[in-house]
C-alpha cells in the first residue's frame, strides 16, 4: 500500500505544481482528479447541492491562486484542498442561514464514513480515505459519531449536543476525546511505517 | 502575554473553525507567545485536517470541471477538450492496480517494495516546472497529457498524466534514448475519460522522447513527449 500511496503522493504534488505555473493541462487534471472529494465535502457540511457547488468552485480558484504556497511537506495535496473546502464551507453556511441539524444527511454521512469503504468512490484517493475511515472506526462509536459530524459534518458543539441529544460540555468532551484518540492512531502509524 | 492559558474547549473550538470573535482573536493572540497551547492546538488542529479524508466523495453536476477551469480564467475549450458527457465512467480496475501491474512488471516505482516503509520523499527539493515538464501530443498537435520529471522517495520519476483520449484504448509506453534504443516501460489501458495518472521509474540512461503507442503496441504511436 505504501507503494501506491506514494505513486499517487507524487502524481498529485506534480499536478500542484502545474497549477503554481498556470499550467493549463494540469489544472483540467487536478480538478477532475479532486473535484469529487472537494464536493463530497462541501456537500457533507452545506447539505446543498447547489451551494456546495458554489463552494467547491471557489475552493479550485483558492488552491489555483495558493498552489505556489503549497507544501508537501506540511499535508498531502488531498488535505490541503480538504482543509481549504471546510473553511470555505464552514464560512458560507454559519453566514447565509442556521442548517437543520436533524436533516437526513447527518444519518447518511455518519453511516456512510463510519461503515467502511464507500461504494461510490471511483476516485484515486482511496488510501488516504480509507486510513482517516479506519482510524474513525477505531473510536467508541458515540465519540466517532461526534467527530465525523463536527469535522467533516461542520456542526458546531452546540449542534452535535442538540442532534445527539446529549448536554453542550459532553458533545465537547466527545469530539474532544475522539480527535485525541485519533492523533494517537496518526501516532502509530507513523511509527509503524 | 497573557498568563491565562485558553482552556480546552477554546482551543478545541479554534480548531474546529467554531470559535466566535473575541474568543477567537484573544486565543490566537495567545498561541503566539504560549508554546505549551500552541502545540496542543496544533495537534487538534491537524487532526482534524487529516480527518477530512474520510469523507465522502460525491460527484458534482456534469460540466463541473469546465466551469471551474472557467473560473480560474483557462478555456475550457481550448487544446485540451473538457467532455461535458457521461463522465461518470466506471473504470473496471484501479489505478492502483494500473500502478501495481507496472510494478509487478518491475519497471515502475519501487522494487520489491522498496518504497513500502517509507513516507513521501519530504526533504526539500524545490523542481524547477518549467523545465521538468513536457506536453504529451498527438502528431497532429492536440495536447493530451504531460510528463513531469520529479523526485519520489529521492529517485527520479516520470509523472504521466493523461487528460484526454479514447477509453478503453490500450497504450504501449516507449522511452526513446538518446542512443537510438528504446525500452518498453508499461501497457496501460485508459479507463476513464477523466484522465488517468501513472508514475514511472526514469532510467539511467539518457531519455529523449516519451511515446504511446496504441493497439498495445502495434500503432500507430498515439502522442509523445520530447523530454
Ligand atoms: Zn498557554
Amino acid at each position: 500500500m505504501g507503494v501506491l500511496s506514494l505513486a499517487d503522493r507524487a502524481a498529485d504534488v506534480a499536478l500542484v505544481e502545474g497549477l503554481a505555473v498556470d499550467d493549463q493541462l494540469a489544472a483540467v487534471a487536478f480538478v477532475r482528479r479532486f473535484q469529487s472529494a472537494v464536493f463530497g465535502l462541501a456537500v457533507s457540511i452545506t447539505r446543498d447541492t447547489g451551494l456546495a457547488e458554489d463552494v467547491s468552485q471557489e475552493v479550485f480558484v483558492r488552491a489555483w491562486r495558493a498552489a505556489g504556497s503549497y507544501d508537501r511537506r506540511k499535508a498531502s495535496v488531498l488535505t490541503w484542498l480538504l482543509t481549504i473546502t471546510r473553511n470555505a464551507a464552514i464560512d458560507v453556511v454559519r453566514t447565509r442561514r442556521p442548517i437543520a441539524v436533524e436533516d437526513e444527511l447527518l444519518d447518511a454521512l455518519i453511516l456512510g464514513t463510519l461503515s467502511g469503504s464507500d461504494v461510490e468512490d471511483v476516485t484515486l484517493l482511496r488510501v488516504e480515505s480509507d486510513l482517516a475511515r479506519a482510524r474513525l472506526r477505531l473510536l467508541p462509536p458515540e465519540q466517532a459519531r461526534a467527530v465525523v459530524l463536527a469535522v467533516i459534518g461542520g456542526c458546531t458543539a452546540s449542534e452535535v449536543s442538540s442532534r445527539e441529544n446529549i448536554p453542550l460540555g459532553t458533545a465537547k468532551t466527545r469530539i474532544r476525546n475522539g480527535l485525541i484518540k485519533l492523533r494517537a492512531a496518526m501516532k502509530e502509524e507513523e511509527t509503524s511505517d | 502575554m497573557t498568563d491565562v492559558h485558553p482552556d480546552d474547549g477554546q482551543l478545541l473550538a479554534l480548531a474546529l473553525d467554531e470559535a466566535d470573535g473575541g474568543s477567537r482573536d484573544s486565543t490566537l493572540q495567545h498561541l503566539t507567545s504560549c508554546h505549551r497551547c500552541r502545540g496542543e492546538y496544533d495537534a487538534l488542529s491537524a487532526t482534524v485536517e487529516q480527518t477530512l479524508a474520510a469523507a465522502p466523495s460525491v460527484e458534482p453536476s456534469p460540466g463541473f470541471d469546465a466551469r471551474v477551469l472557467g473560473a480560474m480564467g483557462l478555456d475550457p475549450t481550448g487544446p485540451v477538450k473538457v467532455s461535458e458527457r457521461s463522465r461518470r465512467v466506471r473504470p473496471g480496475r484501479h489505478r492502483w492496480q494500473l500502478v501495481a501491474a507496472s510494478v509487478a512488471a518491475g519497471l515502475a516505482v519501487g522494487v520489491g517494495g522498496s518504497y513500502a516503509v517509507s513516507q513521501l520523499d519530504d526533504t526539500p527539493q524545490q523542481s524547477t516546472l518549467a523545465e521538468d515538464r513536457s506536453l504529451l501530443e498527438t502528431p497532429d498537435g492536440d495536447r493530451v497529457g504531460s510528463v513531469t520529471r520529479t523526485l519520489m522517495d529521492g529517485e527520479p520519476v516520470y509523472v504521466v498524466t493523461v487528460t484526454t483520449g479514447p477509453v478503453g484504448m490500450n497504450y504501449l509506453c516507449l522511452l526513446r534514448l538518446e542512443d537510438g534504443k528504446q525500452i518498453e516501460v508499461a501497457d496501460w489501458v485508459l479507463h476513464s475519460e477523466r484522465g488517468e495518472t501513472w508514475v514511472i521509474d526514469v532510467p539511467a540512461q539518457d531519455v529523449s522522447e516519451l511515446v504511446m503507442v496504441a493497439n498495445g503496441g502495434a500503432g500507430p504511436v498515439w502522442s509523445t513527449a520530447r523530454l
